[in-house]
């Protein structure tokens, strides 16, 4: 059979025009190609082995992240979620090619730095290494002047990295105060530590995670556009495609809307404004609105979310009051 | 295949064990790449785990899963097709033993590979490791036979793939790299 006719059987196949005639034909063409030597024959047992193995332990794999992901218990009282993180665990992530560190010599005394923003401010900075960080409101990080080996930083609220490969290959971990830790040698990635979950949100490069349990180990692999967050135990995360850019939109001054509750809005106004929000009634916390709203000013982003979700927000100092407008 | 439909997972590997062979033999007749045959059988099983539930086989298992192979063939040889329309598809059929003395070796390698990294393993792990792989037990067996709960084993074995993966994936990078230098 020439290549062309080839071809165009398999295309009418696809496009399901094929006459039985030509499936036949393509049949025949398929079948007369069992008379080749079969591959395994040829294979030493242990060799045959190390194949099933490899395809098996790939196919484990993707059914692992197949699963049905848990259903993050947001619904009950969304306000009063404080609760600190239980237990220490951590969420390790690696460079996919995991490569022998450098040794290092024990570092000389070294001064730790710490950039702290203010609610709804944002400030981006560059590390001793070059790495780019901007913090979102209400948010802190701590590094040292000088990394002698790893780079740590340690985190709380909200950030967006940007880190540099070293030519060393120098591993760069973020901590946030739970010991969950992201492990990376150079990509971009968004970290979320708040008071009712932790997220990571993967925007380029290509990562590991490795849900540590004790001694025990669950293992995940975030691609770019995949999230992965939980709210107290980290074995139960939700892992989702995602456009990351949304995550981290607010490094530019927007907050970007997709079918977005009001309930969620409110938690961002709680985590990076600092305002306590009260609402009239439940039901409003249900209402979804897609849009982009600036923040570079708290009121005009106020007057935004009022206006897309069609309520009225009166404010008294630290505290928002968001009623119905249809009333 | 009833137990499969509930999403039983040792039936779904007993599955695997009885077919992956005559799948991937089939595969390779046809597409000549042990990169892409590989894809191909993990495609063609992640997909009859997914929808496990709304299969409904009315021939034999059999017939199911070579008629889902076929079409994952045909569909590959069409993309192979017209994406690089300069591949002589046809030609490089004509010349079976062209990759096939090369990937067998790449397999050969591989175990050697993993046989490397199976005596770095932890005793007890590795117990377990050979006598679920290369005897054949089942999980219940090795723990009666170790006198280990039944979760310890199946958490050993978790940890026993866990190592021989990062340990094969610093071999395959390895490999990577002489590719790079080479070319």
């Amino acid at each position: 059979m020439t290549q062309q006719r080839l071809t165009f059987l398999l295309e009418q196949v696809q496009r399901g025009q094929a006459s039985p005639s030509e499936r036949l034909e393509l049949e025949a063409w398929y079948q007369q190609l069992e008379n080749r030597p079969a591959f395994t024959e040829g294979l030493s047992s242990p060799a045959r082995q190390a194949l099933e193995e490899k395809m098996f332990n790939r196919i484990q794999q993707g059914m692992e992240s197949e699963k049905p992901v848990p259903v993050r218990p947001l619904g009950r009282s969304w306000m009063g979620w404080v609760a600190g993180m239980t237990g220490v665990v951590a969420l390790v992530m690696l460079w996919m090619y995991l490569r022998p560190q450098p040794e290092s010599t024990p570092g000389l005394a070294v001064h730790t730095q710490t950039q702290k923003t203010a609610y709804g401010e944002t400030r981006t900075f560059t590390l001793p290494d070059g790495s780019e960080v901007t913090l979102n409101g209400n948010s802190s990080l701590s590094y040292p002047d000088t990394w002698t080996k790893d780079r740590e930083v340690r985190l709380t609220g909200e950030a967006y990295f940007k880190v540099v490969h070293t030519k060393d290959h120098r591993r760069f971990s973020v901590i946030t105060a739970d010991d969950f830790r992201v492990n990376v040698l150079g990509t971009q990635f968004t970290v979320s530590h708040r008071s009712h979950q932790t997220r990571v949100v993967l925007n380029e490069g290509k990562v590991q995670c490795l849900l540590n349990e004790k001694a025990e180990a669950d293992s995940i692999v975030l691609k770019p556009g995949q999230l992965v967050e939980f709210s107290r135990k980290p074995e139960q995360y939700t892992l989702k495609e995602v456009d990351a850019s949304l995550y981290s939109a607010w490094k530019d001054h927007k907050l970007i809307l997709r079918n977005t509750s009001l309930k969620e809005l409110a938690q961002v106004l709680e985590d990076t404004y600092g305002y306590d929000v009260n609402v009239e009634k439940a039901s409003l916390l249900e209402r979804r609105v897609s849009g982009s709203l600036p923040t570079t000013d708290v009121h005009v982003l106020l007057a935004g979310i009022a206006e897309a979700c069609k309520v009225h927000i009166r404010q008294e100092e630290g505290r928002i009051y968001l009623t119905d407008q249809s009333r | 295949m009833a137990l499969l439909q509930e999403g039983d997972r040792a039936a779904f590997e007993l599955l695997y064990r009885k077919y992956w062979r005559r799948l991937y033999d089939s595969a390779y007749k046809r597409v000549q790449s042990r990169e892409d045959c590989e894809e191909i059988i993990q495609e063609l099983f992640l997909d009859l785990w997914t929808k496990r539930q709304h299969l409904s086989i009315t021939t034999s298992l059999d017939v199911y899963l070579f008629t889902a192979l076929r079409y994952k063939i045909y569909n590959h040889i069409r993309s192979q097709l017209t994406k690089r329309a300069h591949v002589d598809y046809v030609t490089r059929l004509g010349m079976p033993q062209a990759n096939l003395v090369e990937d067998q070796l790449y397999y050969e390698e591989l175990q050697h590979h993993l046989h490397e990294s199976l005596a770095q393993l932890p005793e007890k792990y590795r117990r377990v490791y050979e006598l679920s792989r290369h005897q054949q037990y089942t999980y219940r067996e090795i723990a009666q036979l170790l006198n280990l709960p039944i979760d310890t084993v199946e958490k050993h074995m978790a940890r026993a793939l866990q190592l021989l993966r990062l340990h094969l994936k610093e071999h395959l990078f390895t490999l990577l790299l002489a590719v790079d230098l080479i070319s």
